[in-house]
């Protein structure tokens, strides 16, 4: 039994939402009521259980109630299906909405019931699940933190019951109060081309690859990672989970593009490949600002890889998990820097930190939420007192751990997005980066979203940019790339056809050679567009050796093709194939004489014409051979390879259907390279039966090993047979006899020495046995006894 | 499929060069021949240099034209290898795709 956990993606989890209405029947009749007032208001107490379920079943499927409730809804209700309106999915990740619903609506602590915070950070998404607007997508009623242990009864997803979309506008939140700081020093920003180089040379890496390998605890095998490493040029991380990740890693991308779904996990094969259904070339050639909306919405959902562990932190870093508190740290980091009050201005980190610890800090907490009770008959002092230290171990708990999660977040994995760009503060002495603003990418995905709402998958084509010459080809076949020209079709194209040199903040050299030319051709690249798109992208027109070399080397490929898979019809004369052509019952091309290499299935040809029947090469060829110990080889059927592999190590006879194998011509495959395994296995996959043993010691002998089959010999030695094993036995025992032996051979039988046979004969005689001279044979098996 | 009922007891011991061309089989109605890899050059002179390289021609175990041989079931990824480090650019065709 697989360990292995199948988490599915949104769209899966789309794909299979349960169908809510059904599961009105389970739940009781005051919180249907409670669903119901949402619908219809006060009226909802005259219902009685049935009549509640009917309402909410019509309501569900009623665009006209879906209008009349957007009057109803709290704003908590409101914001929570706003932002999944803006994810343009009826589904959303469980610890995303929750975290961000908290942040938007704070939880003030009741200090009566203490200030326990566990579970509490759903309270928010379960006041909307209470409500009935979202249901799990587990099948379950509960709602979230109910349980002790709130992770035994987590479901990732939660769906809305109805289409609200129509009905819900999208509004910007209230900023929060951050206060902006305008002496700012040593700005540093992600250079765009930098970025999408990354992601470029990532999606072409793994497609070279094809495939990576995940292990049963659904982690990334370590050599499929170690060959994309090894593909991309970037250096690996030391194995310290807990560490800071560093940037570029195969992991974060691994993760990122899962997380958008250009790449799938498939759970049975176990193994990640490319999604069929998306285009990532056309993803990746879309302009920065729409691409960084996909990539910020696959960060805060990415799995098996975290900025940091801060200490304290629990974290399975040896297993996957589903969605985890670091994907709901991620979404509200990501919703608060939507909520900035001016995108173009610097903030400092820690002001950041401060906001989000006083919005969901009291319920939120990537390890363990310390909890305050008023103490049992305390006095006023007492209390402020334990008040105070629960407090400062709050305050001192959120500065350990999310802000330095936080601080890890914003200088490592948003600037590496290009989300957010760096500064120090010039009262700062240390000149340690703890100020950020909004780049133009940041603020297109995580600013305007409230804004002006754009296409949401990053499939969608809006018109491409107008692109401009971006590279320098030398005569040397180096391409000098300008980044800051180049844009992303231009550097997914130069990525295909060009072999990386070396890349700085600017300029990235490649090197056209025969190997990645062949390559980019082999992946769908035109001769013709290769040449125009190198020559329409150039500052300097093509050296004329360049045009040339690469004209050679497109074709030259045109010279040589292996055909895989290919299906070839035999007929028994050029008569016979040109007839079956020209009566246009059969098509395909022309091969030699009688063949003709045709992509037609089996059963359109029986449908087209009279048919002979088919054989099939792979994976295993027809067994056709009966070979004897001779080495005489029988072809019991007729196909298209057999007398061409076995004229590689047998001889042919007159008959064509009969070969055999030789001395000679194990000799003459000996001296072509091949070995006695090769020809034992290349018989061996064409016999029913393993090729006769005597025949492998033979070919084994006449390729000159020495081992197999060892030495022989044919000697004369006087044998002693025996009656029965006891005999021989006593024989080989006795004290006076044993100096003429030799060896005893099998039970009955011993070797005795030549100069001692008449001796040995008139001792035994003497001791009163029989002696003989005919050989004893073992008596034949009786057929009763067979059976 | 017919099978031949001869004994080995009339096999005659020749000495003949192996044809690299598939015997002809009286064929009352067209064969199909499936999954086969075949190796596809411009020019006769090309076949017959990849025929006579000591890597390559091995794995090459019918020739059906002056310019298409087949590759001996299970050894297309390594005739690729082995035409991809001699130099050549070969235009892979899956025919099923």
């Amino acid at each position: 039994m697989s360990r292995l956990t199948v988490y599915p993606t949104l769209d899966e989890y789309e794909s299979r939402l349960p169908d809510f209405a059904k599961r009105l029947e389970v739940i009781n009749a005051d919180k249907l009521k409670k669903m119901a007032r949402v619908w219809v208001g006060k009226d909802a107490a005259k219902l009685n259980k049935d009549s509640a379920i009917q309402l909410l079943k019509r309501s569900f499927r009623d665009p006209k109630a879906i209008r009349q409730l957007a009057d109803n809804l709290t704003p908590v209700e409101r914001d929570g299906l706003m932002l999944m309106k803006l994810r343009g999915r009826s589904v959303v990740y469980t610890e995303e909405l929750a975290t961000e619903l908290l942040l938007l609506h704070p939880i003030t602590p009741d200090r009566k019931s203490g200030y326990h915070s566990s579970g509490k950070q759903y309270g928010r998404l379960n006041e909307m699940m209470e409500r009935g607007l979202l249901m799990r997508c587990d099948g379950s009623n509960s709602i979230f933190g109910d349980s002790h242990y709130s992770y035994s009864d987590s479901c990732e997803a939660v769906g809305a019951v109805a289409d609200f979309f129509g009905v819900i506008d999208l509004t910007p939140p209230p900023s929060l109060s951050l206060k902006p700081v305008t002496d700012v020093v040593a700005p540093v920003a992600r250079h765009t081309g930098e970025l999408l180089l990354e992601l470029t040379s990532f999606a072409q890496a793994f497609d070279r690859l094809g495939s990576v390998q995940i292990i049963g605890k659904g982690l990334y095998a370590n050599p499929s990672l170690a060959k994309l490493y090894k593909l991309l040029d970037w250096n690996r991380q030391d194995e310290d989970s807990r560490a800071p990740s560093l940037l570029p890693s195969v992991e974060f991308y691994l993760g990122l593009f899962l997380a958008a779904d250009l790449l799938k996990v498939d759970y049975v094969a176990r193994k990640i490949t490319t999604n069929p259904r998306r285009n990532i070339p056309l993803t990746l050639e879309q302009p920065l600002t729409i691409q960084a909306r996909l990539w910020a919405q696959s960060y805060r959902a990415l799995r098996r890889w975290v900025e940091c562990v801060p200490p304290g932190v629990y974290f399975y870093a040896d297993e996957i998990t589903g969605q985890t508190r670091f994907n709901g740290l991620r979404a509200a980091l990501l919703l608060a820097l939507g909520l900035l009050p001016d995108p173009n201005q610097w903030y400092r980190i820690t002001d950041l930190s401060d906001i989000l610890r006083l919005r969901i800090g009291r319920q939120f907490a990537l390890g363990h939420v310390p909890s305050y009770y008023v103490p049992w008959k305390a006095t006023p002092e007492q209390e402020a007192q334990a008040l105070a230290k629960y407090e400062k171990e709050y305050l001192t708990n959120w500065q350990s751990r999310e802000q330095v999660w936080i601080e890890q977040a914003l200088c490592g994995s948003l600037f590496h997005l290009g989300l957010v760009e760096l500064a120090s503060d010039a009262k700062d002495k240390s000149g340690q980066q703890t100020l950020f603003r909004l780049t133009e990418a940041g603020r297109a995905a995580l600013y305007d979203i409230f804004r002006q709402p754009v296409a949401t998958d990053g499939q969608s084509s809006p018109a491409r940019p107008s692109e401009q010459a971006c590279w320098i080809v030398q005569p040397n076949f180096e391409v000098l790339v300008y980044l800051d020209q180049a844009s992303p079709r231009q550097l997914g194209f130069i990525e295909r056809i060009g072999q990386r040199q070396k890349a700085d903040a600017a300029i990235v050299t490649y090197r056209l050679t025969r190997e990645s030319v062949y390559v980019a051709l082999e992946e769908g690249v035109e001769t013709n567009g290769l040449l125009q798109t190198l020559e329409s992208c150039s500052l300097h027109p093509l050296p004329p050796g360049v045009s040339r070399t690469l004209s050679d080397w497109a074709a030259r490929r045109e010279r040589l093709t292996v055909r895989l898979d290919a299906s070839v019809l035999e007929f028994a004369d050029a008569a016979a194939r040109d007839a079956a052509l020209t009566a246009g019952k059969i098509k395909g091309t022309a091969i030699g004489e009688r063949f003709l290499l045709t992509n037609k299935t089996e059963q359109e040809l029986k449908r087209a014409a009279p048919f002979g029947g088919t054989i099939s090469y792979e994976p295993q060829p027809p067994r056709s051979l009966i070979v004897q110990d001779d080495g005489k080889i029988l072809i019991t059927q007729h196909d298209l390879l057999i007398a061409g592999e076995l004229s590689a190590f047998a001889e042919p006879t007159g008959n064509p259907m009969f070969w055999q194998v030789t001395r000679a011509s194990v000799l003459a495959a000996r001296d072509r390279g091949w070995t006695a395994s090769d020809i034992i296995n290349r018989i061996s996959h064409r016999t029913t039966l393993a090729p006769p043993p005597f025949l492998q010691y033979a070919i084994h002998a006449w390729c000159g090993n020495k081992t197999a089959p060892g030495p022989t010999t044919i000697a004369t030695p006087p044998l002693l047979q025996t009656s029965t094993a006891e005999v021989a036995e006593a024989i080989c025992k006795c004290t006076f006899l044993r100096p003429h032996l030799l060896a005893r051979i099998g039970g009955c039988a011993v070797l005795i020495k030549p100069e001692s046979v008449k001796t040995l004969g008139k001792l035994l005689a003497e001791y009163g046995f029989a002696i003989g001279k005919e050989v004893l044979l073992p008596a034949p098996e009786s057929p009763e006894k067979k059976k | 499929m017919k099978k031949s009922k001869t004994t080995s007891a009339s096999i005659a011991a020749t000495t003949q060069t192996a044809p690299l061309a598939p015997a002809k089989a009286a064929l009352p109605a067209p064969l199909l021949h499936t999954h086969l890899t075949l190796v596809e050059t411009a020019e006769p002179e090309l076949l017959e240099e990849l025929l006579a390289d000591r890597r390559v021609g091995p794995l090459l175990v019918a020739r059906l034209s002056d310019c298409v041989a087949v590759v001996a079931p299970g050894n297309a990824k390594e005739v690729q290898r082995w035409l991809l480090k001699a130099g050549h650019t070969p235009r892979i065709v899956d025919e099923k795709q």
